[in-house]
């Protein structure tokens, strides 16, 4: 076959009149793929782009979907003009109003957020330059050749070695001087443009998030796109505390890592048991699947520390409970502090020789400060062994006896309830205790964050977290399960299977479970989720702590999602990607997609990938536990490359949505005529607060339409709408006029019923979208580059 | 009268809700042209005074229907109202609901709304959103019905237990027309 500038191969394309398959098309002559070096991938219009550069793309959005402001404190305290009360349409001194106040917070939200995940990124790159050296090739394996496709698209470089991300990390920070400098009074003024530099934050969040992940797997040999990757032990009961015990809390793995090294060399790996909690564990397990185990996400870490099965706690960096370390020396368990960003006052002895080092903390040091992760190693495993015999798991639960005559005391004023997060009927539980029935407490341990706040509101000093944890100890000690470790990138390979149906919406959508555990009810919610889109064939992607929460538990059958499903990023796939940074190969599927499916450049060329995203790529992001600042950044991420974001209750607390309104109509583009056409908002809303678990199954299923939905995808998306809502709210949604196109898009078994309802809200057909072409929906004809260049006859594509 | 808010950390500003009791809630209601009657997904969960939190909505809502008005439920909060008849719903998500009225113009029922009543939502998505409207809904006035005191609202309960709550229910609805 001649080849020509403009390529397309498809596995089948099907539509009411036409089924076509193994369909290839070549319009001209085009160079060879011998002919064409990978660095001739045309560079797009926006390399590095800076705080001004995307302006016109975030204009887009925000025309689409107005941020919807909830201002949580109706004062500015920001500088010593004030104390301004803004409420309603005051102004502060500055001349600030309340709305440009939330843009601000929503600015130092997301920036907090990026600011994280880049020194985290830049803290890994570094340590691994200088341990393994800087030319350790970025090699995602033979099935992903487009090894970074965030870093190519945001600033055109094509990494080959670890350090070649040295470069990229100096621009993130460069911008974040420029992003921080407009959150100072006098500067940025207007919300949207706080906004379009929230979503700049976002983006190179997502850079930083990649490049951490990347370095973190081609350095230390973590599963590259692996569909089976190991399972991995996974649970409080998976710990044998019978053995010296090191638990690792955080996000940074380079401390853990160098733990599971020495032992390995000095052949200890059976004699002390390695476990650890949030994204630590995450990559330990990833690094070490047969020997690292999963504890749990942030809500496990005072529960597992009070139960002191811990003989020695490192803590590395990110969402750790500021006063961990006074839990830890309470059951007197040593404590190794790493980062400096997390220093907690302890004294560094970074430098001090390791035998002293190992006496302070048997002598009883509150805790120690190192920043050699070796030296953390050997300091971590010597302590332990000596340590573990001495404390002979101290506990600082109290017996059940004593729980009694505490719930006893307790005087009822529910204190703890309006202190408690989710309000958890505490009293309740306590009135039970109180005639020796734990079982009311025990059920709370499934909702209870962990804060331990209940505790800080009482009165009577009444350790209400301990005794729930103690009343719950069986059924922890019972928690035991299988998790898959993070797997990382979702393959080209992977992505050229499932090209076709994904991105015609056959395979209805892709669902991301994400984010935290400061979960609105039980754990079991993202369990739940998860299932219910695994049994109607969406493909279920997960990271950081809803990645644990979906291991937690087991269905029917007694296994785990993660057993019961396939790992392949296809219809009916449970997919573990990995800690908090991985969540940069969610948001990479959509650019693969957008490269395989229609050969897009992906150098520099932020809008035009984003832009595919948007109108083309069914999918969604679920944050049901959202609570850190990475969580707002990670979602605002998603939002500026156009993928929308469900938050849970608690995310309502962020201050600012990105909302739509299906009956305004927005316009769209074709690519190839430049025709605009009014067309109904898709998706619906960029960043959305559900209020219930079913609320998030039902928007997240509207959520994944798309403009460019072929009919078969658009009568799928349309079955599961409509079921779900049957299912969860009895009755038939009232918004399916603005979903359906034509009569085409209706499943047939539900058609008249369908057609019932829209002839009672007047609904009329719409024209489709002609499928043969890729609509794209926000750009202007002259700014789509990868045509240009298909027109100049340049052929870059590597898969 | 004011009221320290439910959630103690809730200390939104210098503008906070006045306390009403179940008698003033209802004589509020009645003398509003156009209630909204916003439901949400505690409905579907709680109890209050020994009696279903959803039994307490219908009733309420029944009598707004009869005056024309609708009630808007959010989230699960519809799956209550399966097998009642005689009441005017709709289904929205309470941010979507919270986002149009703050255009003035907007009604539920095409005619502008001069009051919001929120039930059982989620309570910190009823305080965000009561925020909302305090600041950029200047047209509009709120009142809350749950147990638990709300200083965004214009209106609110102050905290009681739910025996008192059941009780609180019921006189709003004995006084409404």
């Amino acid at each position: 076959m001649k080849e020509g500038p403009f390529n397309a191969r498809l596995k089948s394309l099907r539509t009411p009149n036409l089924s076509l398959s193994d369909l290839e098309i070549s319009i001209g002559r085009v160079k060879r793929p011998e002919e064409v070096a990978e660095g001739e991938e045309p560079m797009g219009p926006t390399p590095m782009p800076g705080i001004k550069d995307l302006r016109y793309w975030d204009e887009i959005l925000l025309r689409r979907y107005k941020p919807f402001y909830s201002p949580i404190c109706d004062m500015c305290c920001f500088c010593v003009f004030g104390k301004c009360d803004l409420t309603g349409n005051k102004k502060g001194v500055c001349g600030m109003d309340i709305r440009a106040q939330q843009g601000r917070w929503s600015l130092l939200t997301a920036v907090t957020g990026l600011s994280t995940h880049f020194s985290h990124a830049k803290e890994l790159v570094e340590w691994l330059i200088e341990t393994k050296g800087p030319d350790v090739p970025i090699d995602m394996g033979e099935k992903t050749p487009v090894e970074a496709p965030i870093t190519r698209v945001v600033t055109g470089i094509v990494p080959k070695k670890i350090s070649d991300f040295e470069p990229v990390l100096d621009y993130i920070g460069r911008e974040i001087g420029d992003l921080v400098a407009s959150i100072h009074i006098g500067q940025e003024s207007d919300p949207l443009d706080f906004e379009s530099k929230v979503l700049h934050a976002g983006m190179l969040d997502a850079l930083s998030m990649e490049i951490a992940d990347i370095a973190q797997i081609c350095a230390l040999d973590f599963p590259k796109g692996e569909i089976e990757p190991p399972l991995v032990e996974f649970g409080v009961g998976t710990v044998d505390i019978n053995k010296p015990v090191i638990l690792c809390i955080g996000h940074n793995v380079a401390p853990g890592s160098e733990i599971l090294n020495y032992l390995e060399e000095k052949g200890l790996t059976d004699s002390v048991e390695v476990c650890a909690l949030c994204c630590t564990a995450h990559d330990m397990s990833r690094y070490r699947s047969k020997v690292a185990k999963i504890v749990g996400p942030i809500s496990k870490q005072k529960k597992f520390v009070r139960s002191g099965f811990a003989d020695v706690v490192v803590i590395d960096e990110q969402c750790i409970y500021t006063d961990l370390q006074e839990e830890a020396r309470k059951v007197k368990a040593a404590v190794i502090v790493t980062s400096p960003k997390a220093m907690r006052g302890f004294p560094d002895r970074t430098n001090a020789p390791t035998d002293e080092i190992v006496k302070e903390l048997l002598d009883g040091a509150p805790g120690v400060l190192i920043f050699d992760p070796e030296k953390v190693a050997e300091v971590a495993v010597r302590v332990a062994m000596e340590l573990a015999p001495r404390r002979q798991k101290y506990k600082g639960l109290p017996d059940v006896e004593k729980i009694v005559s505490l719930a006893k005391y307790c005087k009822h004023c529910k204190a703890c309830e309006r202190a408690c997060p989710n309000s958890l009927k505490i009293s309740d539980a306590m009135y039970a205790a109180a005639d020796g029935d734990l079982s009311k407490l025990a059920e709370l341990e499934d909702k209870c964050f962990g804060c331990g706040k209940c505790e800080t509101e009482c009165s009577r000093n009444i350790p209400i977290l301990s005794m729930i944890v103690k009343a719950a100890e069986r059924q922890l000690k019972e928690e035991r399960s299988k998790i898959r470790a993070g797997r990382g990138p979702i393959t080209d390979y992977e992505m050229r299977m499932v090209a076709d149906t994904w991105g015609s919406g056959i395979v209805p959508g892709c669902i991301a479970l994400v984010g935290c555990a400061n979960y609105p009810g039980s754990e079991r919610e993202v369990f739940e989720i998860a299932k219910e889109f695994l049994e109607r064939g969406y493909i279920v992607v997960a990271t950081g702590c809803a990645a644990m929460a979906i291991a937690r538990y087991k269905d029917e059958d007694g296994k785990t999602l993660y057993e019961k499903h396939h790992g392949i990023f296809d219809a009916g796939g449970m997919l573990n990607v990995g800690s908090c940074v991985s969540n940069a190969h969610i948001i990479a599927a959509g650019i693969r997609l957008a490269v395989v499916f229609a050969r897009r450049i992906m150098r520099g060329n932020f809008a035009e990938i984003a832009d595919y995203w948007l109108s083309r790529t069914g999918a969604c992001g679920i944050v049901w536990g959202a609570m850190s600042q990475k969580a707002y950044s990670i979602a605002t991420a998603c939002n500026r490359f156009g993928i929308p974001v469900i938050l849970g209750p608690h995310g309502s607390k962020y201050r600012r949505l990105y909302l739509g309104r299906r009956e305004e109509p927005t316009p769209v583009y074709n690519v190839k005529t430049g025709k605009r056409r009014d067309e109904v908002l898709m998706p619906e809303h960029l960043l959305y607060v559900a209020e219930s678990k079913e609320e998030a199954i039902v928007t997240a299923i509207k959520l994944c339409m798309r403009y460019n939905d072929f009919t078969e995808g658009r009568r799928s998306k349309i079955r599961h709408y409509v079921d779900a809502y049957f299912k969860f709210f009895g009755r038939m949604p009232e918004d399916l006029k603005y979903l359906v196109r034509s009569e085409d898009d209706i499943p047939s078994e539900m058609r008249e019923v369908v057609l019932e309802e829209l002839k009672r809200e007047g609904w009329e057909p719409r024209k489709l979208p002609q499928q043969e072409l890729v609509d794209v929906s926000t750009l202007e004809k002259e700014k789509l580059w990868t045509f240009e260049a298909m027109r100049r006859g340049l052929r870059w594509f590597t898969v | 009268m004011i009221s320290e808010a439910y959630k103690t950390g809730n200390v939104p500003g210098p503008l906070t809700a006045v306390v009403v009791d179940g008698r003033t809630a209802g004589e509020i209601i009645n003398a509003a042209k156009n209630p909204l009657f916003v439901v949400g997904s505690m409905l579907v969960t709680e109890e209050a005074g020994g009696r279903r939190l959803s039994e307490y909505a219908i009733e309420i809502a029944k009598r707004l229907s009869a005056r024309g008005c609708v009630t808007i439920t959010t989230a699960n909060a519809i799956s209550v109202f399966k097998d009642v008849k005689d009441v005017n719903t709709k289904i929205m998500g309470l941010v979507e609901v919270v986002d149009r009225l703050q255009d003035p113009n907007w009604g539920a029922n095409d005619k502008p709304h001069d009051l919001v009543v929120f039930l059982g939502i989620h309570y910190w998505m009823a305080s965000q959103g009561l925020a909302t409207l305090k600041h950029f809904a200047p047209h509009l006035r709120t009142l809350t019905l749950c147990f638990m005191h709300h200083p965004n609202a214009d209106w609110s309960f102050p905290n009681m237990s739910r025996e008192d709550w059941g009780k609180a229910l019921e006189e709003v609805v004995q006084t409404l027309r």
